[in-house]
């Protein structure tokens, strides 16, 4: 809508006209998200003046929503946020006209079409997947965007308008965050290489589907790296099948003895994994529920006591206190007591059971094994409270940031109909003011980056292994994984590869066919170093090259996925090459990050020698993290938070005065752009 | 809706006494801000008693933040009827009953909102929230879209009573929140990661003062960078100047009797009348309304303030949020600049004065802070990493023995070797 007419008055003293509310009432505006920012955002909305407003949501309301997505009572848990959002700013000013889709934004019939429909489109969403779908389809629609995240004190809001400023994808983001499998398995060293281990390997292997399980997966397999096959670990999946006639306990006992008795032993026996670090100590089942029932004084520790259960085996052992770091003796009664009930009370799910952070069962169960195995290997134990945050991914969230952001989206969004553009801005909410005294900073709005693979021209480099790169890996792990592409398309010479609806039966088939082969044996000569792919996504309206390069060694350490991708300026442009460098490193697989972490952040050191790790993953698993630029993982990687520390000056710098806003824009690219989220 | 007796009762024993352990329940609620805060901040939270008067659209913002994040109790006050409700408190329902006064509409609202915190309605004009039998029975007052006369006289009356004290308002393109906390002990938490990935915790103790209303609008402007000073702390003092006279807010007619306010204020401060351009002080007479963006900006930070004031943790703002559409950015003040500062600076003006340099004096913000030992550890280092030091140390020593003492040791002992040898074989 590059079209809107200038106010007679023109910003900001015509933020209050009365022209301006007139246009404000008119406009259609589109919510995506009606979570944490969501919320806020429609009330703000409502307040400001809008008159058609549409909001869509495919999440139900949890109890932990209520603490801030103050349009939900404790009534609606269970129900959908976009309905429920909806009828609260119907009742709150009535005459609004609110309409709500209870869906998921990446769905077909929410098209180029439907975004045409408005004037702007403002996100408060909670995944980088869906971020930059709506950017591509904003893009297409050329329909401006106002995105906006949030963790902790944290916030952020920019604005991304075709052909004027930056589009969402301009910045590299940082890549999901990964371990290596062989760390998992064999030598975890922190708190949350021994979580991840309990969440995604053992409990799928107890509860789940086994299949989903790496603990034994092919993965062993096929890396026929010295540890991961050395280490022998793919288990025989019959042995985690209940046998006839054993009960729920044995079972957990077995279990127990298994993973943390013989398993570590066997890990003990090859030494070369351990001439570096310490090896681990493998548990006694025994001696520990000795002790744990000497601890727990004779009460109800020593099992057959699943009856007690209401849903929480801490309960039933009487652990109360979830910020509290349990013993030894103590989660490995919880560990046998949480697999039990498990066991006994939820029958059905075994099997198929997936972890949710909102299972109780399910986060005790994890914080246990997780404890435990941290035990064999010397690493502290964590408290539930600190599992169940790594576990689920939490991210920090409180209302006051969500209402502020809330507010800088809405004078955004009054700025693109006062038709004032050229004011729009990237605003940065920080936790404490820095030299510059500027609690909210703002900086002019980039302009788009001719080296962007979604609204310039550049092309990708993917470097991987073609010949043992299937197909489907390349579209699962990179196209859809990394791309965040829906329905993907390749073409490259003679081959093509499509999916998604008006594909003939008969051509499905042919393109499942290809999914398995390797990529250097694909019809049309197959794909090799220098094979140049047009990748796209039709309804995305998205189209980029992919250039690939064949690459046979890899540091599973570095790239556990096997692959990197960079995106890569024509040799000419590469003019800012402290833009385009990070930009390439940013995106290789496995780099350290941190995540935004929000109460700390401010107060962390500036330099964490191997800090913590903090995962931000969504619920739909993607995991938005800002890697540090010099490498190292330090608690805080936001400019907002980096920039209290006077390490980046991003923010600061570029009050937008001075001419010093090139330089900022530079220092700002090399910068990890912030990647905060909303919460749900 | 409540009666006045019950409201008495409400206000009179909140949570009050030690901070008690979190229910199941509460921690289920709180699990995501528990993760910002912590325990420790929450159970103070939870024993805390807001009072807050003026049920603008920006007090509608505090108010719901405070209570979501679970504040011990809240006291509203404003006798509006709710048919003369601003239009951007979102807090009164539209179908509000048109008898009752705001106050009395927003708590039913904030009850449902969060059934943890008792939310309880002040009988009475708003007056009645700075009366010292109001204001002793709650830890912080918040005063919210009242001109400038009343904030000092509520500024003094919390002073008086010890209370801790908030005031903010919204106001066109312009918001604002002022803190005076008087005499503010906090802690500021540091987490440090070992290299093993467990976290340790650390506690620091600061303690900070602050200025009255009076002192803050009032203050010499010497040695204060204009440029980088807020549009809207000149233009508050401008306000402040007018309303002090009239006891209200100026309205579109008043333009000119504000302009020249500014321009008697800027010729007592000894700046000039440009600094502030003329639009933005009729922007402030005319534009009566508030923003509701705004709101929601102040009134996020404004409720984190609160937070952080209760729960006595993390650097309070000190003592001005200013946040306007002239510079599209909120920025943090602190009036007058810090004592060491100010007078530094007045010796340096002097100085150049005597010396009749005539140059602005200098800006001694980095001089002072490199100078004071008490702002810096000069010699952390010190002490750390001492047996590595120690072994480095003794690496020296040993090359500097092997290559230096040795072979002059050795060369001195061949020669008084020779000699005696030499003596040796004379003697036989």
């Amino acid at each position: 809508m590059g079209g809107v007419e200038p106010l007679a008055t023109a910003w900001p003293y015509g933020a209050t006209s009365s022209e301006l509310k007139k246009r404000v009432e008119e406009a259609r505006v589109l919510a995506v998200g009606a979570g944490g920012i969501g919320c806020e955002l429609l009330k703000t909305l409502a307040l400001s003046g809008f008159k058609h407003i549409e909001v869509i949501d495919m999440d139900t309301i949890e109890t932990s929503n209520l603490n801030r997505q103050f349009l939900f009572r404790k009534r609606h848990v269970g129900h959908s946020k976009a309905l429920v959002a909806a009828e609260a700013v119907r009742a709150m000013r009535p005459g609004i006209e609110v309409k709500a889709y209870q869906g998921n934004v990446k769905e077909r019939q929410y098209d180029v079409d439907f975004f045409r429909r408005f004037d702007c489109v403002l996100n408060g969403l909670d995944n980088l997947e869906a971020r930059r779908h709506v950017n591509r389809l904003c893009l297409a629609a050329g329909v401006p965007l106002v995105e906006s995240g949030t963790a902790g004190y944290l916030g952020q809001v920019s604005v991304h308008i075709k052909g004027r400023t930056e589009c969402f994808e301009c910045q590299p983001k940082p890549a999901p965050k990964t371990f290596p499998v062989c760390t998992l398995r064999n030598t975890p060293d922190k708190p949350i290489h021994c979580v991840v281990w309990a969440k995604e390997m053992l409990f799928p292997l107890l509860f789940g589907a086994p299949e989903a399980s790496d603990l034994n997966d092919g993965a062993a397999a096929e890396k026929e790296g010295e540890d991961s096959s050395a280490a022998g670990t793919a288990d025989d999946p019959s042995f985690y099948k209940r046998q006839d006639g054993e009960s729920s306990r044995q079972y957990a006992e077995r279990v127990f003895r298994q993973q943390y008795g013989a398993k570590i032993e066997e890990l003990r026996g090859m030494e070369d994994l351990w001439r570096n670090r310490p090896a681990p100590q493998p548990l006694d089942l025994d001696s520990l529920l000795q002790q744990a029932q000497g601890q727990a004084n004779g009460s109800s520790a020593s099992g057959g006591s699943s009856t007690a259960s209401g849903g929480s085996a801490c309960k039933a052992l009487g652990l109360a206190d979830a910020h509290a770091v349990w013993t030894v003796p103590q989660n490995a009664a919880l560990f046998l007591q949480a697999a039990q009930q498990f066991l006994d009370d939820r029958p059905d799910e075994i099997g198929a059971a997936q972890f949710d952070k909102d299972d109780t069962l399910a986060v005790e169960f994890v914080t246990a094994a997780a404890n435990l195995r941290a035990a064999c290997y010397g690493i502290p134990m964590q408290s539930l409270f600190d599992t169940k945050g790594m576990a689920g991914n939490i991210i920090h969230a409180i209302a006051t940031t969500n209402a502020i952001v809330s507010g800088l989206i809405v004078l955004e969004a009054l700025k693109l109909l006062a038709g004032a553009p050229e004011a729009c801005q990237t605003s940065f909410l920080h936790q404490q003011v820095s030299g510059s005294k500027r609690l909210v900073s703002r900086m002019a709005a980039p302009e788009p980056s001719p080296a962007c693979m979604v609204c310039g021209t550049a092309s990708v480099q993917l470097a991987l292994n073609t010949n043992t790169w299937t197909l489907q890996q390349l579209v699962d792990k990179v196209l859809k994984g990394r791309l965040a592409l829906i329905a993907p398309s390749i073409t490259c010479g003679n081959f093509t590869y499509e999916e998604g609806e008006g594909l003939e039966e008969d051509e499905v088939e042919f393109y499942r066919g290809l999914l398995s082969r390797p990529l250097s044996q694909l019809p049309g000569g197959g794909l090799a170093h220098g094979s140049m792919l047009e990748v796209g996504d039709q309804e995305q309206h998205f189209k980029a090259q992919l250039i690939i390069s064949h690459r046979e060694d890899w540091d599973e350490e570095q790239h556990p996925e096997g692959f990197e991708l960079s995106g890569s300026l024509p040799a000419a442009q590469a003019a800012p090459p402290a833009a385009a460098a990070p930009a390439a490193e940013a995106v290789a697989a496995g780099e350290p990050a941190a995540g935004v972490r929000g109460g700390s952040s401010a107060a962390a050191a500036p330099a964490a020698p191997a800090g913590k790790v903090a995962l931000q993953e969504t619920d739909d698993g993607i995991v938005l993290l800002s890697s540090d630029e010099e490498g190292d993982a330090t608690e805080a990687a936001v400019p907002a938070a980096a920039a209290g520390k006077g390490k980046r000056k991003a923010p600061e710098a570029t009050e937008a005065e001075d001419g010093e806003a090139k330089k900022a824009r530079v220092e700002a690219a090399a910068d990890d752009v912030v990647d905060l989220l909303d919460d749900d | 809706m409540a009666e006045p007796g019950q409201e008495q009762q409400g206000a009179a024993q909140p949570a009050a006494g030690q901070p008690q352990e979190l229910t199941e329940h509460e921690a289920a609620i709180y699990d995501r801000q528990l993760r910002v805060w912590g325990v420790e901040t929450q159970k103070r939270l939870s024993a805390a008693r807001v009072l807050i008067a003026g049920c603008t659209g920006l007090a509608a913002e505090v108010a719901k933040n405070i209570v979501l994040a679970g504040v011990g109790s809240v006291t509203l006050a404003d006798d509006t009827p709710c048919s003369a409700c601003p239009p951007s408190n979102f807090l009164v329902p539209a179908g509000a009953a048109a008898n009752s006064t705001v106050a009395e509409a927003c708590v039913l609202t904030l009850r449902e909102m969060n059934p943890f915190v008792q939310v309880s309605a002040l009988p009475g004009p708003l007056s009645a929230a700075l009366t010292p039998e109001a204001l002793c029975r709650h830890d912080l007052l918040l005063l919210c879209g009242q001109p400038a006369s009343s904030v000092a006289a509520a500024d003094a009356a919390c002073r008086q009573a010890g209370v801790a004290f908030y005031a903010g308002a919204c106001r066109g393109i312009y918001g604002w929140a002022f803190a005076d906390l008087q005499e503010h002990h906090y802690v500021v938490e540091k987490k440090e990661e070992q290299a093993d990935g467990s976290a340790s915790k650390s506690a620091e103790e600061h303690s900070e003062r602050f200025a009255s209303w009076g002192e803050a609008l009032g203050c010499s402007l010497q040695g204060v960078s204009l440029k980088r000073l807020s549009k809207l702390y000149l233009l508050l003092r401008a306000a402040a100047r007018f309303e002090q006279q009239h006891e209200r807010f100026p309205a579109a007619a008043d333009a000119e009797q504000l302009a020249a306010a500014w321009a008697a204020e800027a010729g007592a401060a000894g700046i000039d009348a440009a600094a502030l351009p003329a639009e933005a002080l009729s922007a402030y007479a005319s534009d009566g309304d508030d923003m509701p963006a705004i709101n929601a900006i102040v009134g996020g930070v404004l409720a984190n303030e609160l937070i952080k004031a209760v729960g006595r943790k993390g650097a309070p703002i000190n003592n001005f949020f200013l946040f306007s559409l002239l510079e599209g950015a909120g920025a943090v003040e602190r009036m007058p600049p810090p004592a060491n500062l100010d007078s530094i600076a007045l010796v340096f003006a002097s100085l150049a004065a005597g010396s009749n340099m005539g140059k602005a004096p200098i800006r001694l913000k980095e001089v002072v802070y490199t100078l004071s030992p008490f702002e810096q550890s000069v010699m952390s280092g010190l002490w750390k990493d001492l047996p590595h030091k120690a072994a480095h140390h003794a690496a020296n020593l040993r090359d500097a023995v092997l290559f230096c003492v040795l072979p002059i040791v050795g060369i001195s002992y061949y020669c008084a070797d020779f000699k005696e040898k030499e003596k040796q074989h004379h003697r036989y």
